[in-house]
């Protein structure tokens, strides 16, 4: 059994008149412990994907089925405590609460739950210093630079030791090195083993990851398994690649 | 952490808009508190002065032949009838069921006297009360202190030729002159006032008395149902309510009364509409951090919770202040509103202020709370 079952999950944006299919009847398992990349164009669907994974978008047919747990058949509140416990959301824009230090931020999903204060403070301090922020714990995100702002989302979503990260584009809005640094960070979570789904533009990101899947106009266009994890194997080796087959856009 | 953390802290980091809101209620509540405040006082400050304005029941014995005319002078007749009033009856009124409201109870007997070869009447009183009753008495002279000290109305002593310290004789009792009214326009012009206890003592009347002039604090008291007690403890008694003034007065304290209420009303559901919009734009400008809440596991209820637990803090806040500000309003309007003191701003006018603050403030906030955390989560990180 795959941790990460998808079967037939389509979406469809219904907007005034206009409807949009955002997927199309996708069908996908993922191991525990796999690092897979999600490519693909603007508007192809990869958000989508991920929020639908994520248990915060209800497809509009289809199921979704997380250590076999069919989540949207989950009541609403399920589905929340199943985001807080399985799942971390790592985005672009970071998304921290502007009002809230670096520590109130990772502490954030703890906040509804009965954790004692000493204990939830102890958690996130030890990913604080893990992520090599804790000296600025704080500080409010709007004094931090992008890259330590993504590392406090990154602690954040990892506070209640989650199976699954979910990221979409989380360097889109950093720079080379910032973002290289960011890799690494995901690459020792997977190391650790979490399941990664990660959705990024950058082609040579894939390397870092175990799978790259490929979406055009919300279907799946490409899932390379294999090769994708020798082509890894071969980068971190230094080999030669040829990037210009990775390249969609 | 704790969710009335995040609550706090966004009221922190909005400080001007939250400072903001805490006034706009406040002021509400200030205004709603103020006005109540004013009003109880000029309440209660009329009715202190009710007795102020004189008698406002009129006890006579019950007579056919007697037409009185308290303006005019035509107690004479009642001076002759039989008494059949007399100083237990006194006490009988005092125990009426409504006795809380009865200010002050002036017994009073009237007799013809020949002085100085002219006939006058002699009104027999408690000093002590009739002054109370009637504090627009202004005098030369001094004030009777002695049982053979009298006062002279101002046509009595004219006709008497009469001064403070002059002497006087009458029915072969000697008594002397401590002052003078100066003239009221009334029948006390024509009376020469002494001592209950001598009259009845030198005209050997006895207990007997001539009226009763009772003062109630009747602003919200049924005079009516005052007349009816003392009638039913006096049944040979003619109990009247001197009405008219009461009334008019009465009317313009509920005219006051009425306006605060629908001011009141007003600002507080002005207040109430803008705490809503307020809230709904802020609900709108918060999409985004609702989106990243739920994304993190809150359920509907917390967000629900975050952000009402920002308007309970507002609120009491505005209950507060605005407790404090109407009290302090209310200060500096005092002088202007002729009061001598303000009622109505114990404790239990602070847990009103709460009570209304809170519940202006919530029921303004519920809406555009449980909008907010009906929210899809998606739609709201995808706001910005
Ligand atoms: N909440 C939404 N409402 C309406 N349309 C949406 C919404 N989210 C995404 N879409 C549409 O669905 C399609 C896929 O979007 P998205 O999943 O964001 O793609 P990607 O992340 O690959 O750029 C796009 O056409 C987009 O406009
Ligand atoms: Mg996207």
């Amino acid at each position: 059994m795959s941790l990460i079952e998808i079967k037939n999950v389509s979406k469809e944006y219904i907007i005034g008149q206009t409807s949009t299919h955002a997927l199309r009847d996708l069908s996908l398992q993922i191991d525990e412990g796999e690092f897979v990349t999600v490519m693909g164009p603007s508007g192809s669907g990869k958000s989508t994907f991920l929020t639908i994974v994520g248990g915060l978008s209800e497809p509009t047919s289809g199921r979704v089925v997380i250590d076999e747990i069919d989540i949207y058949s989950l009541r609403r509140d399920g589905l929340s405590d199943l985001r807080r416990e399985y799942v971390g959301f790592v985005f672009q824009s970071f998304n921290l609460v502007p009002y809230l230090n670096v520590l109130e931020n990772v502490l954030l999903p703890l906040a509804p739950t009965g954790i004692p204060a000493k204990e939830q403070t102890a958690i996130a301090e030890g990913l604080l210093s893990e992520v090599g922020l804790l000296e600025k714990a704080e500080h409010l995100p709007g004094e931090l630079s992008g890259g330590e702002q993504q590392r406090v989302a990154i602690a954040r979503a990892l506070i209640s030791d989650p199976l699954i990260i979910l990221a979409d584009e989380p360097t889109g809005n950093l720079d080379t090195a910032t973002s290289e640094s960011i890799m690494q960070l995901f690459k020792l979570l997977n190391e650790r083993g979490k399941t990664i789904l990660m959705v990024t533009h950058n082609p040579v990101y894939k390397f870092h990851s175990t799978r790259t899947i490929d979406f055009r106009d919300g279907t799946l266009v490409g899932d390379d398994m294999k090769y994708i994890s020798q082509m890894s194997a071969d980068y971190r080796e230094g080999r030669e690649f040829q990037q210009n087959i990775w390249t969609h856009d | 952490m704790k969710l009335y953390h995040i609550g706090l802290k966004n009221l922190k980091r909005r400080r001007v808009r939250t400072t903001l809101t805490i006034l706009g209620l406040a002021l509400a509540v200030a205004i709603e508190v103020g006005l109540t405040g004013i009003t109880k006082s000029l309440e209660d400050d009329f009715s202190r002065k009710l007795d102020e304005y004189g008698a406002n029941i009129l006890i006579l014995p019950k007579s056919d032949d007697l037409s009185l005319d308290y303006g005019g002078l035509s107690v004479a007749g009642v001076t002759f009838g039989s008494e059949k009033l007399s100083m237990s009856d006194v006490a009988k009124i005092k125990a009426i069921k409504n006795s809380e409201n009865i200010a002050t109870v002036v017994p009073q007997l009237f007799h013809a006297a020949d002085v100085n070869g002219r006939n006058v009447i002699v009104s027999g009183i408690d000093f002590n009360s009739e002054f109370r009753l009637k504090r627009w008495w202004r005098f030369s002279g001094s004030r009777p202190k002695e049982p053979d000290e009298i006062l002279a109305g101002s046509s009595a002593a004219q006709a008497l030729n009469l001064k403070p310290g002059d002497d006087l004789e009458i029915a072969k009792h000697h008594l002397r002159v401590a002052g003078v009214l100066t003239e009221t326009g009334s029948q006390d012009d024509k009376l020469i006032f002494v001592s209950l206890p001598i009259v009845q003592k030198i005209f050997d009347k006895g207990e007997a008395l001539s009226m009763i002039e009772v003062s109630a604090l009747c602003y919200n008291c049924p005079i009516d149902s005052i007349v009816a007690q003392i009638g039913e403890k006096l049944p040979n008694a003619q109990v009247t309510a001197v009405r008219q003034t009461i009334e008019t007065k009465m009317d313009v304290m509920h005219r006051i009364r009425h306006f605060s209420i629908i001011l009141s009303v007003a600002v507080v559901l002005f207040a109430a509409l803008m705490i809503f919009v307020n809230m709904m734009s802020s609900i709108t400008e918060r999409e985004k951090e609702i989106g990243i809440f739920r994304a993190v596991g809150f359920k509907r209820k917390h967000v629900l919770a975050v952000l009402l637990f920002e308007s309970l803090i507002v609120s009491l806040s505005a209950g507060v202040v605005g407790y404090l500000l109407g009290l302090s309003g209310a200060h500096l309007a005092r002088p202007l509103m002729g009061l001598h003191d303000l009622h109505g701003f114990g404790i239990d006018t602070l847990l009103i202020s709460l009570t209304l603050a809170i519940f202006v403030g919530i029921s303004a906030a519920i809406y555009p709370a449980y909008k907010a955390a009906k929210l899809e989560p998606t739609a709201a990180l995808r706001a910005l």
